[in-house]
């Protein structure tokens, strides 16, 4: 089993995502440069969190056309695992691989904090060693977090159980306080229709070890593993 | 060469708090204003050997492509006169 970290320039969490792929779980992983066309032989893709590009334009925009993501969306289509978790799901939603934009947040302002919340679909190849309706904690890091998308997809969204995580508070109650960018429906996460594409806005990478602070991120990829492996 | 100017800016129905910001800044100036979109504009060169269809065809494919996000996005293209 392969993993795919693919770098961007001004990716920074390429690193912390090569330490859980290869070191935690323990899937053979590589770095593959944005500039390389091809994505041979890798059951899962990861797009990191950063600043790919600097932001320019809007965030994930450049990155979204550069040369590594034909062979994304070509593997994508083919049914391969692919995540992208902050700049990573805004370079999935400017690709077109995901529906939906992240616009700046809503008070204007970079966050750094954790939040809560809802696993809402675990059927997935990311979630299904996480309970349904489960609460759990992962840390956000950014300045373009408001999820959007229109009224007609977002009710795609629902009817397909494509919302895979939703802000909440400790409890579960999504209430507008726990809502850190003023993301629609309080969505942090969401998959494409088939399931096989994820994108979310926390970082799970920054919470698969103890001494981070807290572990609910690492059933994200233990779940890929299993799933990978079977 | 031929210049051409590419305006972006937030749809309408798209809370847009940067504008939003301006808006109340401005109000506290003193300025009677009503609404605010903050946007982008690009100015490009291109050769003059293209015709006015031409420039205004590779305008809105750049748009389409790169420029804006047309979910959240609209544009205006504009050609500036031959210097």
């Amino acid at each position: 089993m392969r993993a795919a970290v693919v770098v961007f320039p001004g990716s920074n969490c390429d690193h912390d995502l090569f330490w859980v792929l290869n070191d935690i779980v323990g899937l053979n992983t590589a770095y593959v440069w944005h500039e390389d066309t091809k994505l041979v032989d890798f059951d899962l893709i990861v797009l990191p969190g950063g600043f790919s590009y600097g932001d320019y334009l809007r965030s994930g925009a450049i990155a979204a056309r550069s040369p590594i993501m034909d062979a994304v969306r070509d593997a994508a289509e083919k049914g391969r695992a692919v995540i992208g978790i902050c700049n990573g799901f805004q370079i999935l939603t400017e690709a077109g691989l995901l529906p939906g934009a992240l616009l700046p947040n809503i008070n204007l302002r970079f966050i750094s904090t954790w939040v809560y919340m809802r696993v809402e679909n675990n059927s997935t190849v990311f979630t299904h060693k996480y309970r349904k309706g489960e609460i759990i904690r992962m840390p956000i890091a950014h300045a373009e977090g408001r999820y959007y998308v229109d009224n007609g997809a977002l009710t795609e969204l629902q009817r397909n159980g494509q919302i895979v995580f939703r802000y909440s508070d400790a409890e579960g109650n999504s209430v507008d306080y726990c809502n850190p960018n003023g993301s629609i429906d309080f969505i942090a996460g969401i998959c494409n229709r088939a399931g096989n594409v994820l994108g979310l806005m926390p970082h799970p990478e920054r919470c698969c070890e103890r001494s981070l602070g807290g572990v609910d991120g690492l059933r994200v990829f233990t779940s890929l593993v299993q799933c990978l492996s079977s | 060469m031929v210049k051409v100017e590419i305006k972006v800016y937030p749809k309408k129905e798209v809370l847009d708090p940067v504008g939003e910001t301006i808006k109340k800044a401005l109000r506290r100036l003193g300025v009677d204003v009503e609404s605010v979109r903050a946007g982008k504009l690009f100015t490009i060169e291109m050769p003059e050997k293209l015709s006015k269809e031409e420039l205004y065809l590779e305008a809105d494919r750049m748009c389409k492509e790169l420029l804006a996000n047309p979910l959240i996005e609209e544009y205006e293209v504009i050609l500036c006169e031959q210097q």
